[in-house]
């Protein structure tokens, strides 16, 4: 029952790290219809930001914040700059975004070194508590609370407020929601600009789990992609679902069919589209 | 009839003093020894420093750039981590370059993807990292495997966990594929040869980074006996802690550095694993290696195996250079490598006649020094096949 419980508890939190690597990126694909190839660069580039906070002092919380920031206004040039002029031209997307893929992913090299970074939880949250005769840790714990939390607010922020209807609304029909006279280009700005920050907020908060180099960026990508292809394109809660399952179904599948880990995901993503083409929670066609 | 006999025999001497004059002019310079680098310096796998290239260079200043009156050259080509870039890269070196020997590449697949290649024209390769014995079957006696097999750097961690620290039970954990199956194999047969169990064998796929499925249910042995690629090393260590888990940890084959251990921290600090090489080799050809290659770095160089590498293999060629008097022909250098017998940092280096290293192998403990995590030693297995016995 113990280990049960434990296992549940393993895939609740890769579910939920799931989630916080595939947020930034279901933003800017569900909301924008941009897909984003250098999401995965994007997250390493958060961690890699805040480590060099952290490394002047500043504090862990702060330290997410100025990592995600500082992807976020990285982001915003790219998207200014580039994607701006590439509305719904999908395979240029693709093209541009693998292109930022490599740029970045060798910068961060050059700059951090190809080695794996990874950090100690904050003092306050690095313990671990017992079930039973084992031990789990409080911060597996911080990031289960950090990623409900996440998805609260952005499922509020797109679904209850004024901005995310127009967010929607754009999504939908760009042309007819610059014609109400809503500054398109703006909203659009700042949903790229949030959807890099929790990309780079997840980077870092997930350091003390997942270490950071720069030849990850197509595994975070790939993880990413997958939740939000199984959780349904346009939905942040399906996002969520998405990643938890996907998480549970992995985690479980490790412990109880070791020599199957290497496609239990897969495995699952394939179940779950054959049953429900559009994902889980997806708004289909 | 008198024209033709003055003729003739004005002929006849010309040719003598052209003969004569063509016998004394100088010889035509000698071609220089090229010396092709098979590396990673572009790719996922690059470091940020050329680290193999560094110690080739280093043992080229010594010898002044030259041998046996040839010149030597350095052509460092680039296979990206990548078979298809590998494959590419020795075509060039061998068909336009004309390279004498090629040293390198790092990577099993790449080595197993060249080893074809090279074996139609024959050009000597000295492999400066484990392999697999796939590498020479593929070859044509052309190939040189300096560090030897996988299985062969992780023998003596079985050996030395049963024998030395009386471990009895052991968790064997490895990454999902071949090298870290070689790697657990290593250790695993001659643990159990010698009486020891393992009680549980964890098998995590290639670049897991969440160990927590495979942590919770992991049983209670002697030791864990691991190998996991070095990136995975960092989240792995800190979660076994987070956990509560306090085997003492063997890491059957130390392929991780000072700057990844550094990542690690202190949690790595006690692992014990096998290696072929620590800066603490107590020998004066070690310790003058290891004074040249700070000089160079301007401190101790990051990736010290690295470097001992590319140095000890350009040492071993230039040794078999010097044996086959300055004649660099595929088969006279192999022939001569198979023969070598050279003090270098990391010991005596040989070769079997099939290529396979013969030379130590270390037991090494992982201990901080002067801020850096360095191999520590404390068992060296003298003179060995560098392969498990039944490799």
């Amino acid at each position: 029952m113990e280990t049960i419980l434990l296992n549940v508890l393993n895939g609740i939190t890769f579910g939920i790290m799931l989630f916080l690597i595939a947020s930034g990126l279901a933003v800017i694909y569900g909301f924008m219809g941009v897909l984003n190839l250098a999401h995965g660069v994007f997250y390493i580039l958060g961690a890699y930001f805040g480590l060099a906070a952290l490394a002047y002092g500043v504090p862990f919380v702060w330290a997410a914040l100025v990592g995600g920031i500082a992807v976020g206004l990285v982001g915003l040039v790219v998207e200014l700059v580039f994607l701006k002029r590439l509305h719904k031209q999908l395979n240029e997307q693709v093209l541009l975004t693998l292109g930022f893929v490599y740029i970045f992913a060798n910068l961060a090299r050059w700059i951090w070194g190809p080695y794996a970074k990874v950090i100690d939880a904050p003092a306050i949250v690095s313990g671990s508590i017992n079930i039973g005769s084992a031990s789990f840790p409080v911060y597996r714990l911080v990031i289960i609370a950090a990623g409900l939390a996440l998805a609260a607010g952005l499922w509020l922020f797109t679904e209850k407020t004024r901005t995310g209807s127009v967010i929607r609304a754009g999504m939908d029909d760009k042309e007819m929601t610059t014609g109400l006279g809503v500054n398109y280009g703006l909203v659009s700005s700042a949903v790229f600009f949030t959807g890099t920050f929790v990309g780079g907020v997840a980077g870092f908060i997930g350091l003390p789990i997942i270490p950071v180099y720069p030849g990850m960026v197509f595994d975070i990508l790939l993880l990413a992609l997958i939740v939000i292809v199984v959780g349904g394109v346009g939905r942040i809660e399906g996002t969520l679902l998405g990643a938890v399952v996907i998480g549970l179904i992995d985690s479980l599948g490790k412990a109880y069919f070791p020599d199957f880990a290497y496609f239990t995901m897969y495995l699952a993503m394939i179940i779950i589209l054959l049953v429900k083409p559009s994902g889980l929670l997806g708004r289909g066609k | 009839m008198r024209y033709i006999k003055y003729t003739g025999l004005f002929v006849v001497a010309v040719i003598i003093v052209l003969g004569l004059a063509l016998s004394c002019a100088p010889a035509a310079p000698k071609q220089p020894i090229k010396i092709g680098l098979l590396f990673d310096y572009s790719g996922m796998g690059s470091a940020d420093i050329p680290f193999h290239e560094d110690g080739a260079r280093l043992k080229l200043d010594e010898v002044g750039w030259q041998i046996e009156g040839r010149k030597i050259e350095l052509i460092p080509a680039d296979n990206g981590g990548d078979p298809v870039k590998g494959v590419e890269a020795v075509k060039k070196l061998v068909e336009v370059d004309k390279v004498d020997v090629i040293i390198g590449p790092v990577w099993g697949h790449v080595a197993l993807a060249i080893a074809p290649v090279l074996a139609q024209s024959r050009t000597p390769n000295i492999i400066p990292s484990g392999q697999t014995m796939g590498v020479i079957q593929a070859g044509a006696g052309n190939e040189f495997l300096l560090r030897g097999t996988f299985s062969g750097n992780a023998y003596y961690s079985g050996v030395y966990a049963y024998e030395d620290r009386g471990y009895r039970t052991a968790v064997v954990m490895y990454d999902d594929f071949v090298t870290g199956e070689m790697f657990a194999t290593g250790f695993t047969k001659p643990f159990e040869e010698r009486g020891g169990t393992v009680v549980q064998t964890v098998k995590p796929p290639l670049g897991t980074f969440d160990f927590a499925p495979y942590l919770t249910g992991i049983k209670t042995a002697d030791v864990l006996a691991m190998w996991i690629q070095p990136p995975e090393l960092p989240p792995f260590y800190k979660q076994y802690n987070e956990f509560g888990l306090k085997m003492p940890i063997i890491y059957t084959s130390d392929t991780a550095e000072n700057e990844l251990w550094t990542a690690v921290g202190d949690y790595c600090i006690g692992t014990i694993a096998q290696h072929e090489y620590s800066p603490f080799i107590d020998t004066n050809t070690n310790k003058q290696f290891v004074e040249l290659a700070k000089k160079k770095t301007g401190g101790m160089p990051p990736v010290m195996s690295f470097q001992e590498a590319g140095y000890t293999a350009v040492t071993v060629f230039l040794e078999a250079v010097k044996a086959a008097k300055g004649d660099t022909t595929h088969d006279k250098i192999i022939e001569a490598l198979k023969k070598v017998s050279v003090d270098t940092p990391e010991g005596k280096i040989s070769f079997t006649n099939e290529g396979m290293g013969v030379g130590n192998e270390l037991i090494v403990k992982i201990a901080k020094k002067d801020g850096r995590y360095e191999k520590e030693i404390l068992k060296t297995y003298d003179q060995v096949v560098r392969k498990a016995p039944w490799e």
